[in-house]
Order: structure tokens, then sequence, then C-alpha cells
């Protein structure tokens, strides 16, 4: 027999902790620091049944807490204070002794906290702790009502059993309710949450600036940049545009918006992918070469550069189609002298090496070939870490240090081709892509950021990427791309994607396209017979085998002497066509009704058997199955 | 709050009752009537059954699927006679305490209700019989003289062991009384003291009652009606119910 107090006392606990597991990283420090120790007296209070906080100064304290984050409450600070105020109610309410009342808030608080979450983060762990919860609240919720109806109630074994077992029924409905309203209450076409969470722009590998040298390291972290659901590509054509950047000005790259020109593609392998973008991202990536993009409204750029027309607030997605290592052309006139312009101070090492190779080559194409030469005999490496911080970074690494990143390679390589004379820019974005096979998309994370360079050549741009130049190109800048993401994290970033476009991405526009379908569907439904036939030898199939497992399941729960008597009673009834046999009717006195010689000898034994000895031998079994099978073979008497 | 709403409609449905009434039921006083409550559903228990007859509940915290129990219910019932419709109701704030549903359930079933047993001025019993004094029986009693030793049998009281004689014997020796008999009385209501016949059988319910206690064969005469006196539980419900259907029709 166990208290239902008790259990009600875990099962708030759990809730507590469930609840404020999502916020707890976005807490106060002082309230991160009580909420472990609220959670330990509370405990401690449980067990010994002596609390250290009573109830009237837990109200005291409750009002000053409130009070001190009401207010730091306006319109530009909602979220923090309301977190911080709910876990702490949570965390006084569970040191304190609790009445059912006091269960009943904690349950509530739990969920509040829970659902304040959602203004800090929208991760997938949202959903399973979710479910955990409901389960526990509303178990929490049922055992109230039997505490409330006795405060001393002990359920047995098989009372709780029965209980929880009924009680799983509100979980279950609960969550499937919610599944379907979810998709069918009306929701606008913004998040309202947005006006109280504002994006936040997560610090990326891709910047909108090159500016080699400014940092010794670049470690970029495995966070997703973006997800790209399309057939997998060749390693080597897996090149996401961003941006490009077309201004040199004291080391630094930057962009100014072509205004006349443009340019056509031609060639080229074409693919069609869908991107999921978090919020906030300022550029659309899509695949080298953008061909054209649907489904969002976005300003496109001449040099193939998409940027969303207004800020997404929250997650985003659209389909892209590209051709892969296609030709770029330039189609009428263009404003060369952008592309050739130098920054005020150029090292006069870069100059004179740029002079020497625009010496002697003859054409644009040939410079490019000197130059990738010039790149390859300088024994240049591929390194993120413990770079030199000087004023002229392109230098050091071009004949000093000779280590450095995509930066350091693309910065130089465009520097130097304009310096020999041909206009190029650097191309920002990503490069690789993490494939998976599970959810069939490609995963990026900011380590993949990269930037190449294009080059005109001959009123075509040229892609060029330098970084491959380097002399430990395929162990590490190649090596990045192929190198496979943990199983764990593959897995849990199919989950999370899923998330994203289920939960996450479902606004209003495919709230009503799922409407749309689904009454299509039913419109367009017609009864085929041959379509039903294969799911319905599944579904006979499934039951039979389910049939089967269950009455070999309840068969092997049968022990050795009922099994022996069920096949008495059944061979008797074949026998003597009997429908059933009363139970009341003993074996004994079945036997001698009717008057057979072996009923007799079966139940003269069984009963023998039964009553007198603890343990039946291999003999005995034998005897009485031997009886059973003469009864068996006898045919039924008319 | 809907997924709650349809458990405990749920929990309410399939449910059988069957009262088991006390053999005595006196009218105005509280009796606990026994309700027999089957489950009808084969494997959905029902929880928290709070189950009343008019007046405060009685709670049956689980009843499994397939399964009867019983409850003993406070009932009180006004007046005597034949009850032969009972209003039974069931309420539930299972599964979650936010409502409570309830369901009312008439149930057709005779019950004798005797008059209220009312302490009327003792009458002495030379009053309504011939005879006074006790008298011995030939019966084997509790209270009378020594009228011999026997052996103990089981089922003796202790109390009835002659230890004395016991000690002196190697078998345990018990006293066996003689049961003293007191001497019967008739009971007529209708001659009893009381502004109305109500008054009167409450009167009579109580004579009744009292003389069987105290032993004496106890008879009726009730207009027509003379029962002639008896002992023993069986004989007192037979008075008290013939004082129930008295003039009832």
């Amino acid at each position: 027999m166990i208290k239902v107090k008790s259990t009600l006392e875990l099962l708030a606990l759990l809730c507590g902790l469930l609840g404020v597991m999502p916020l707890y990283l976005y807490l106060d420090p002082a309230v991160q620091v009580l909420l472990p120790l609220a959670f330990i007296l509370g405990i401690i209070g449980a067990k010994s049944d002596h609390y250290l906080v009573g109830p009237k100064l837990a109200t005291v304290i409750s009002f000053i807490l409130f009070g001190l984050y009401l207010v730091q409450l306006n319109l530009a600070n909602v979220v923090s204070p309301v977190v911080n105020i709910l876990a702490l109610l949570l965390a006084i309410r569970l040191l304190t002794e609790k009445s059912g009342r006091n269960y009943l808030q904690i349950f509530m608080l739990s969920i509040f906290c829970l659902a304040a979450s959602t203004l800090l983060t929208l991760h997938v762990a949202f959903f399973p702790i979710l479910v955990v919860l409901i389960f526990l609240v509303t178990t929490g919720l049922v055992l109230l009502t039997f505490y409330n109806q006795d405060p001393g109630m002990r359920l047995g074994k098989r009372q709780r059993r029965a209980l929880l077992g009924t009680a799983a029924i509100l979980p279950l409905g609960s969550l499937t309710l919610m599944i379907f309203f979810f998709f069918l209450l009306p929701r606008t076409q913004f998040p309202l949450w947005n006006f109280l969470n504002p994006g936040t722009t997560a610090e990326s590998g891709f910047n909108e600036k090159v500016s080699p040298g400014i940092f010794a390291n670049n470690a970029a972290s495995r966070n997703l940049a973006f997800r790209a659901a399309c057939e997998q590509l060749p390693v080597d054509s897996l090149y996401w545009r961003g941006t490009v950047l077309n201004r040199l000005e004291d080391n630094v790259w930057t962009r100014v918006e072509p205004r006349y020109e443009s340019s056509r593609i031609t060639g080229g392998r074409q693919v069609n992918c869908t991107i999921f973008l978090p919020s906030g991202s300022r550029y659309l990536f899509t695949p080298d070469r953008p061909l054209d993009l649907q489904g969002l409204r976005t300003q496109k750029d001449k040099d193939l550069v998409y940027k969303p027309y207004r800020p997404q607030k929250k997650d985003f997605s659209y389909e892209v189609r590209s051709s892969l290592n296609s030709s770029l052309e330039v189609n009428g006139r263009i404003n060369r002298s952008i592309y050739l312009a130098l920054p005020r101070r150029v090292p006069e090492s870069i100059r004179q090496a740029a002079e020497e190779i625009a010496g002697q080559s003859d054409s644009p194409q040939s410079t490019i070939t000197l130059l990738e030469d010039f790149f390859r005999r300088q024994n240049l490496t591929y390194s993120t870490s413990n770079l030199p911080v000087t004023a002229n970074p392109l230098e050091e690494f071009l004949f000093n240090d000779k280590r450095g990143y995509c930066e350091y390679f693309a910065s130089s390589f465009a520097l130097m081709l304009r310096l020999a004379g041909v206009p190029s820019r650097l191309v920002g974005g990503y490069h690789g892509g993490e494939y998976n096979q599970l959810g069939g998309y490609y995963l990026v994370t900011d380590e993949m950021a990269h930037v190449w360079v294009e080059a005109l050549v001959d009123d075509e741009w040229l892609r060029i990427d330098p970084s491959r130049l380097a002399t430990n190109a395929e162990t590490t800048l190649l090596a990045r791309s192929r190198r496979p993401l943990p199983l764990m994290t593959r897995v849990g970033d199919f989950i999370s994607y899923y998330w994203t476009q289920a939960v996450i991405t479902y606004d209003m526009q495919k709230q009503f396209s799922t409407i749309r379908d689904t009454a299509k569907t039913l419109k367009d439904f017609k009864v085929e017979p041959q379509r039903f036939k294969q799911p319905a030898l599944y579904v006979v199939a499934l039951v039979a085998i389910l049939l089967i497992f269950r009455t070999l399941h309840g068969y092997r729960k049968l022990s050795l002497q009922e099994k022996l008597l069920n096949r008495f009673h059944r061979a008797v009834r074949k026998r003597y066509k009997l429908n059933e046999i009363p139970e009341s009717t003993g074996l004994l006195e079945l036997a001698n009704r009717l008057d057979d010689d072996d009923c007799r000898r079966f139940a003269e034994l069984y009963a023998e058997l039964a009553y007198s000895r603890l343990e039946w031998t291999e003999a005995d079994k034998k005897q009485l199955q031997e009886i059973l099978k003469r009864l068996e073979q006898h045919k039924p008497k008319d | 709050m809907s997924v709650s709403g349809l458990l405990g409609n749920r929990n309410l449905k399939h449910l059988e009752f069957e009262l088991e009434p006390p053999s005595e039921i006196y009218a105005g006083n509280e009796t606990l009537v026994g309700v027999k409550i089957r489950n009808r559903r084969r494997r959905v228990p029902a929880f928290l059954l709070d189950i009343s007859l008019g007046g405060k509940p009685a709670c049956l915290l689980l009843l499994r699927g397939g399964e009867t129990e019983r409850v003993a219910v406070p009932a009180t019932f006004a007046r005597r006679g034949i009850h032969k419709q009972h209003r039974i109701e069931v309420t539930s704030n299972f599964p979650i305490n936010f409502f409570i549903r309830s369901r009312a359930r008439n149930l057709p079933q005779a019950l004798t209700v005797f008059p209220r047993p009312r302490h009327c001025a003792t009458i002495p019993a030379e009053d309504l019989a011939g005879q006074t004094g006790e008298q011995e029986t030939n019966r084997r009693g509790l209270e009378g003289e020594i009228s011999r030793i026997d052996d103990y049998r089981s089922g003796d009281p202790l109390k009835m062991i002659h230890w004395k004689l016991s000690a002196r014997q190697d078998t345990l020796k018990v006293k066996q009384l003689s049961a003293t008999a007191q001497p019967p009385v008739e009971i007529d209501p209708l001659r009893l003291p009381g502004r109305s016949i109500e008054e009167q059988l409450s009167c009579a319910c109580y004579l009744i009652d009292d003389y069987i206690r105290r032993g004496h064969p106890v008879g009726l005469k009730l207009g027509k009606l003379v029962i002639p006196a008896a002992e023993g539980r069986q004989h007192k419900i037979r008075l008290l119910t013939e004082l129930a259907h008295y003039d009832q029709g």
C-alpha cells in the first residue's frame, strides 16, 4: 500500500523539474541557485515531513519576490521577469508543505514554466517534455481527486494499476486532441510571441564582410546554419551562395549593390532545393548558381544575391532552382572599374608579385593559372588558429606565416587578380554539407562558412576557390565537408528538422494548404477495392498475429495443472457433446455423473495429485496425459 | 476538459444497483442500507463513487470491471409501511476534481419499514397478561438455577465451567442452568396510549421490542388479527411487519 500523498509529492517534484528544465539556462543566476536548493529542501521536507518554510512565510516571500520582478517589468523587458517569477513561485511551492490546492498550483506552474520557455527557445526538446509533463500532470490531477477525498488514503498495487490504466486515457486523449487542434485552430500570419521575443541573431560563421587578420582564431561552431532538402550532390559542387563582396577598402571586403549589369546562366546541371533557414537571416543561401527562388518575397540583386524582402522573425523556408557548375555570362555592359578598384594601401611585396604575374601573362585566363601556380609555390597551409594579428595580414599570409583560412586565400587571390588587371569579387556563403540520408537533406553548419573568388574572364564569371591551393586542402578544407557528424547528432538533427518543418514553420499559409489538400483528397476519394486489397491483407495478418500471440501468451500463463484440466474439459465436452461444464461442478462429481471409467481415473488421479502432493513427478504427468489421450481418441457419443 | 468529461461520464455508466436492506428498519431512524453495485463493463473500472439514498453518501473507491461490491449507505425512511421505489444517487468527481457528475436511478424494490419505536410510559407486564413472576422452564439457559452438571462440550461458554468440580475430576465439567421464563404478554396497539394511531403503533413497536428483549413471549391483537404469544427474533419481525402494514390499504 502506498500513500497517495507520497506519489503526489513525487509527481510534483518531477513536474517541477520538467517545467523549469528548458528555462533554467535563461534564468537569473540567483534563481538558478535557488531552484536546485528548493528541490533539495522540498525532497528533504517530504521525507521528514518537516518543512523549513511555513505557508505564511512562503506567501510573504512570494509577494516580495513578485514585487521585485514586477518593478523590472516593462514593454521592452517582459520575458525575463515573467520566467523568473514563474520559476520562483514554483520553487517556493516546492519548499513548503503542500495541501491539495498547492499540488494543483505546482502542476499549473510547471506547465506555465514550460510554456514560457517557448518565449526563449523553440527547441525540439519542448515536445517530448510537453508529452511527459502532460502524462505526469494528468496522473497527478487524478490522484489529487483521490487525495481530496481522503488525504491519508493509501492505494494497493491492484488499485494503482487499475487507476493508472484508466488515468492514462486522459493524457492520450488530450495529446490526440492537441495534435488535432494544432492543425485546425486559426493562427495569425505572424507569431504573436514575436513582440515579446525579438529574433536573436546568432553569431554565425557567415559574415557580411570579409576582413582577414582581425582575429587570431576562427573557430566556428558546428551550430546549424541552414538545411537544404534536395538530392545528394557531388561534393565539389556544394557551394552555397550567400553574398557577393565587391569593394575592398583597408583590408576589408564589403558589398556595394551593383546597379548596371546583367548576366545569364548557361549550361550546368539543374537541381531543385528547399532551404530551411533560421529566423533573422539577412541573406538567402542557394546552391551556386541560382536560377530562381520561390516561396518567399525576395529582393534579387544583379550578382545573384537574394535577400528576404523583410526580415523573417521565425524559421522559414523557400524553394530554389539552381544550375550547378554552370557558366555565368555577363549580358550587356558591366562596370569593370568596381571589380578592379584597389585599396589605398597595398603592400609592396604583393604588388610586385602581381605585376610579375601580369608581365608574364598574355590573357586573363593565363593570369589566373600563373596566380594559382604562385599560390602553390608559396606552400600556403590552411589553418584557423594562432594566426598573426598584424597591420598587413595578407602580406604576412603570403610571404611570412603562410597560414590562413578561406578569407586569407580568397582576399589575397582576388586582390592579386585586381592588381594583375583581372576583375574579381568575393562570394561569401558555405561550402560542403552533411547529407542526412534519413531526411534527404543537407545539414550545413557554421564551420562550413566559406569565401571564394569569382573572376571575370572573357565576359564570364569564373568560380575559383583559392583555398583549394593550400598544401593541406585535402586534409582540412575538403575533409571538413566529408567528415561525418556523429550518429546521435545526425538523428537529433533529423528530429529537429521535422520539428521545424511540422511545427515551427507551420503558419496560416501551411494551414490553408493542409485544409485544402485534405478537402481535395476527400473530394477525389474513390472506393477502389483493388487499392484496399493489400492494406486489408496486412490488417488481417496483424490481427491474426495479435490473436495468436494473445492466445499463446494466455496459455503460457496457465500452470500445468490448469492446462491439463482445460484439456480434460475440452475432451469431455467433445465426447459428450456438452456445451458448457458449470464451474461449480467438481471433477469427481462430473466423472461420476458421466459414468466414464477414463474420466473417473483422471479425476481420481488428478484429485489425489492436486490435494496430496506438492510437486508433480514426470510419471504423474505422463499418466494423466495418457488418460487424456485416450479420452480425446474416443468418438463423440450419441 | 473534454477528455475528463468523457471519462467522468463513462465512470457512472453501466452500473447496476440492488438494495440489501437490514432485517429491521424503523421509520425516522437512520439505518445503514446495503447497496450492491455491479460494474457491467468487462474491463473498465469505476472510481470514487459516492452513493446516497437521500442522506449522507457512502464512498466506493474502486469497482473493477465485471465485479460486484457492497457499501453500507445511511438512509432514513420517514414513514412506516412498504416502500416500493427508491431513488439512488451516484455522484463522482473522477477523474479530475473540477466537476462533480451525478446520476440518479429509481430502484423498484419493496422494503418494509417498521413504525418508529416510541418510548411510552412503561406498562407493567402484569397489565398485559394474567401471570406474574418468573417461571423456570426445562430449557437450558444462562440466568436460572443450576439444574445439573454436565461434561464440557465445544461451544459451551467458559463462564459455565465448574472449575472446582473439574479440578477434582479429569474432565472439564460445566454447570447447566435452567432458563428463566417470563410471563407472556399480549399487545393491543389500539388500547395503548397515544394521540393517533401512528403514536399507538409506535408505542406498540417499542413494547414488542422491549418485551422480546426481556424474554417475554409477546402476542399481538390488532383489530381482527390475533397472533399468539411467542419469543424470538423471527416472531418479533413478524409482529413488527404487521404493525408496519396496518391500515396501509
